[in-house]
């Protein structure tokens, strides 16, 4: 099975989650266990992969997207007691690309770093070598090469480090060794942290061999052609909403991921039935901002065919369903019984409200004192009342 | 790289998404069917499972692997995953690895090879019926429990392939007629004659023990029928109702060269044991208390049945798969709509009666004319006011009751069926009071659990021979009931959370209708109640076996 390029679909992937906004932890920013765990049966499984080491891990993976998200303003973190993480715009119209403009985007770093002096402060012995070093021993990769024997080649026959120790003395067989180990590490670290999961470079199991290979995208982010082409496949424009409501993607296509996203329930990857339109999921959008215009329209804008008439219908319903109340804290008064429920109430004058028999409600909480007042005149003590208003007060003070 | 114009998605997890837009569509379906199973089929993109069930079925209709593999690379859009490539080799490759034949009149269980012999020999649930080592890969199997091993076979993953034959049972002179009783011709269509033909296998040792599916209305009776002809044997046929049981002897009668002295009735009222005789399963598992013994199991060994037919396959009762495991030298047939089991004992159906001999998509009958095209309304009406505030302080499970009982829907039922003058119509709820009334109020007959059969059977009639235009229904019509005219059904109540309620209220609407052909289905709800949640469980179910489905408000609908 051939490897490549997972950094790039894990930023997609993790840009797709977000679109939904999701809590992170205070003190990091770093998703909570549960979301990733969810995201992580969403990422590309890694097969055969496991002699990369920490970096084939879930959780690697995700904190370097999101490192790599919040790098580029694709997310945003808001709020202070409980952030959420969440897709900017710029993280939006990111993925409106197309595959190959994404892919480009995302390497252009590299190819970059071929033409700049870019100090990565790499090196051994006091020589310091610039990331161009390494990514140029890269670019004499010609087909599919055993890793191993690539690394060899390089470290005894191509070794900059080697060569510029030279220039000033005759290296010792230890220290030229030394070297030689060096150079294997050096050039074997950025290909598993940087140039796999970017893509420049591809791998595949060969038996007990790894076989590495530049791959078109590599070959341009490493100033070796002008152009490539992006091999992906089909990306959809288009999805199916079923009146069972799923909907269906019938190619890959992350932008509109990110669109159905907002409003409907995941439930796979790449193609099928990737979300499932349901009433909590309607109704959590509607409260997030969305209406059910707003979701019809994406609906009708993209789905292949015309919106069936049952599901368009329930989604207007279940957004017309939703009703917003609001918390509101509310002085109670506790009576021994109905009639001095109703010596009260006739002392509130219309200030309080009846709840019950014996439970009266202060309608205006900056009534309480005026109540308290006019109780009093009738020989009802609001003892309780007056002591937390001088609570409150002290308080305020 | 992907084929856009190929209709088949295959995924990892084994199922199978097929585009029904594709101009391709048609063709893949139709090989698909023969190994997966149609898990939904909602309007634009239809779900198939691989299972190693629909494997092991596709093996026992003599589709090998490299076709199975075969029509998936032919029709996927996307390279097949690897995962799925070697589960479909590896299931494929259990079928046949264990045979089971007959020598010298004893059965003899025979493993491909010496390796998996030991294997069984070892298995704690084989021991006591693998009686004895013959050679390194065969067992002698004890007659009696032929059932049993297939069984505990299955659910240790390997399928036998029984070729031990049937017992040839009592001789029956049975045709098919040409023209019923009532002079109507009587022509068996082409799916119901493979049907019966796939089922007999010309009568050799790979034919005689199946299942057909086919969609409610397509006429499963008549392939039985056709079945019954094939094997000319005396026949016992089990199924889930007297009502069933006096419609199964009706077309006996009407459309077989079978004599009313020939067919018995073995039913509460009635047992009368005859060369074809019907029963339901409820006599059969019958049983005084808790721990007596079932009362009735002896009529399975009360004449020596050449045939069993299992009337809707998916209702049989445990102890009849027990009973059934006993009968293994007899032909059997379920005939069914669905396959999927709510008890999840699909493998007993494959084990015990046999494997998938067709099934036939209810789209295609319907685009054939064979069954009638359904159009589904949820039509929604709001609670009276002075019922709103009873029912937002009601307790929960008093609140579908509250809903469904709302007195609104009289009028709507009245209105919607002077929409519809020329249909024949079944009024149809759950709560007894409810269709008491409206039985009264709309001048109707009433058919509940309590009306005497011999009362029912009189309604029936006079609804089937159109002097009744209308009936009012409990759940007590779910079942097997021919009602053959009726085109519209009004749904006022129902706990629209049983898939086989649903399927089978629609199933009554299913059959061919004259003119347009056309079925309609009105269900009656409450609007913002917990009516309105459940009824969209039945919308889920409904639009996932590909059905229109519209919602609309009651004011929509009168206008």
């Amino acid at each position: 099975m051939t490897v490549s390029a997972w950094g790039l679909s894990d930023l997609v992937q993790l840009l797709v989650f977000c679109t939904e906004p999701r809590r992170v932890k205070v003190s990091s920013g770093d998703l909570f266990a549960g979301a990733i765990e969810e995201l992580g049966g969403q990422l590309d499984r890694l097969e055969g992969m496991e002699w990369i080491g920490r970096g084939s891990t879930v959780e690697h993976r995700i904190t370097r997207a999101q490192r790599a998200a919040s790098e580029s303003w694709f997310l945003d973190i808001s709020g202070r007691s409980s952030p959420v993480s969440s897709l900017t715009e710029s993280g939006r119209r990111w993925l409106e690309l197309s595959g190959s403009e994404r892919a480009r985007d995302y390497l252009e770093p590299l190819r970059q770093a071929m033409t700049e002096e870019v100090d990565d402060a790499w090196g051994a012995q006091g020589l310091y070598l610039t990331q161009r070093d390494r990514l140029d021993a890269f670019r004499s990769l010609e087909g599919a090469v055993p890793m191993e024997d690539f690394f060899a080649s390089q470290a005894q026959g191509q070794n900059p480090l080697k060569r510029s120790a030279e220039r000033t003395r005759a290296l010792t067989d230890e220290a030229c060794k030394r070297l030689e180990d060096r150079w294997w590490s050096g050039l074997r670290e950025i290909l598993v942290d940087t140039l796999l999961p970017s893509g420049v470079v591809r791998c595949a199991n060969e038996g007990e061999r790894i076989m590495i290979e530049l791959t078109p995208a590599g070959r341009w982010a490493l100033g070796l052609v002008d152009e490539f082409e992006w091999d992906e496949g089909v990306e959809a424009d288009a999805f199916y909403v079923q009146p069972d409501f799923e909907v269906v993607f019938l190619a890959p296509s992350p932008s509109l991921e990110a669109e159905v996203g907002r409003f409907a329930e995941r439930q796979g990857k790449g193609v099928g039935a990737l979300f499932r339109l349901t009433r909590s999921s309607v109704q959590a959008a509607f409260h997030g901002g969305l209406s059910a215009e707003d979701m019809l329209s994406t609906l009708t804008g993209k789905s292949s065919t015309p919106l069936p008439d049952n599901v368009a219908r329930e989604i207007d319903s279940w957004c017309g369903a939703c009703v917003q109340l609001t918390w509101q804290p509310t002085s109670l008064v506790r009576c021994p019984d109905a009639e001095t429920a109703a010596r009260v109430l006739a002392a509130g004058r219309g200030k309080l409200e009846r709840i019950s028999d014996t439970v009266l409600a202060l309608v205006d909480p900056k009534k309480r004192g005026a109540v308290t007042v006019a109780c009093k005149k009738e020989g009802v003590f609001l003892e309780g009342a007056e002591s937390e208003s001088k609570r409150l007060k002290s308080r305020l003070w | 790289m992907p084929r856009p114009d190929d209709p088949l998605i295959v995924q990892g997890d084994l199922t199978v998404l097929v585009e029904v837009s594709s101009p391709r569509y048609a063709e893949a379906r139709d090989r698909l069917l023969s190994f997966a199973e149609l898990v939904k089929s909602p309007e634009h993109v239809h779900t198939y499972r691989i299972t190693p069930l629909s494997i092991w079925n596709a093996r026992a209709a003599g589709c090998e692997s490299e076709q199975i593999l075969g029509t998936l690379e032919e029709y996927s859009r996307y390279p097949i995953p690897e995962n799925v490539r070697a589960e479909v080799i590896e299931q494929s490759s259990r079928f046949g690895r264990l045979i089971l034949d007959r020598v010298e009149g004893a059965l003899r269980l025979t493993a491909a090879s010496a390796t998996l012999a030991e294997e069984l020999s070892y298995g704690d649930s084989l021991q006591p019926i693998l009686s004895e080592r013959i050679g390194d890969r065969a067992f002698r199997i004890d007659t009696a429990n032929r059932g049993a091993l297939k069984q505990a076979l299955i659910k240790l993953g390997h399928p036998v392939h029984d070729l031990a034959g049937y017992a040839r049972g009592e001789e029956l002179e049975l045709e098919l007629r040409t023209a019923t009783l009532s002079g109507q011709p009587m022509k068996l269509r082409d799916y119901q004659r493979d049907a019966a033909t796939a089922f007999h296998a010309s009568g050799s040792v790979r034919g005689g023990s199946g299942v057909v599916v086919l969609p409610c209305g397509a006429g499963k009776t008549i392939v039985g029928m056709a079945a019954m002809g094939e094997v000319r044997a005396s026949t016992l046929i089990l199924t889930t109702g007297v009502t069933a049981v006096r419609q199964w002897i009706d077309e006996l009668l009407d459309k077989t060269s079978l004599g009313r002295d020939e067919i018995g009735e073995y039913t509460g009222a009635c047992k009368d044991i005859r060369p074809v005789t019907v029963s339901t399963y409820q006599m059969l598992t019958h049983r005084s208390t808790q721990d007596a013994e079932f009362t009735h199991l002896s009529l399975f060994e009360s004449r020596d049945w050449g045939l069993i037919v299992y009337d809707e396959v998916h209702m049989l009762p445990a102890p009849v798969f027990q009973i059934t495991a006993s009968l293994q030298t007899r032909r059997r047939l379920g005939l069914t709509a669905t396959l999927v089991r709510e008890d999840g004992l699909e493998d007993d159906v494959f084990a015990l009666i046999g494997p998938k001999c067709a099934d036939v998509p209810w789209k295609v009958l319907e685009g054939q004319g064979w069954i009638a095209k359904a159009m589904c309304t949820e039509v929604r009406l709001p609670l009276p006011d002075d019922m709103r505030m009873d029912y937002a302080g009601a307790p929960n499970r008093s609140k579908a009751r509250i809903a469904a009982e709302n007195p609104g829907k009289a009028a709507l039922v009245r209105d919607l069926l002077a929409a519809h003058p020329d249909d024949r119509a079944l009024v149809i709820g759950t709560y007894v009071d409810q269709l008491r009334d409206l039985a009264k109020g709309l001048d109707l007959p009433l058919i509940t659990g309590s009306t005497p059969q011999k009362k029912r059977d009189e309604l029936y009639g006079a609804f089937r021979e159109g002097r009744l235009r209308a009936l009012v229904v409990s759940k007590v019509a779910n079942f097997a009931v021919d009602l053959p005219d009726a085109s519209l059904a009004i749904q006022v109540s129902g706990s629209f959370g049983s898939r086989q309620e649903e399927a089978q209220r629609l199933g009554r609407l299913l059959r061919p209708k004259p003119g347009e052909n056309q079925a309609r289905f009105y269900t009656l709800v409450s609007r913002d109640t917990k009516e309105q949640e459940f009824a969209l469980h039945r919308q889920l179910f409904l639009c996932e076996q590909g059905y229109t489905y519209a919602i609309r408000e009651a004011s929509e609908v009168l206008a």
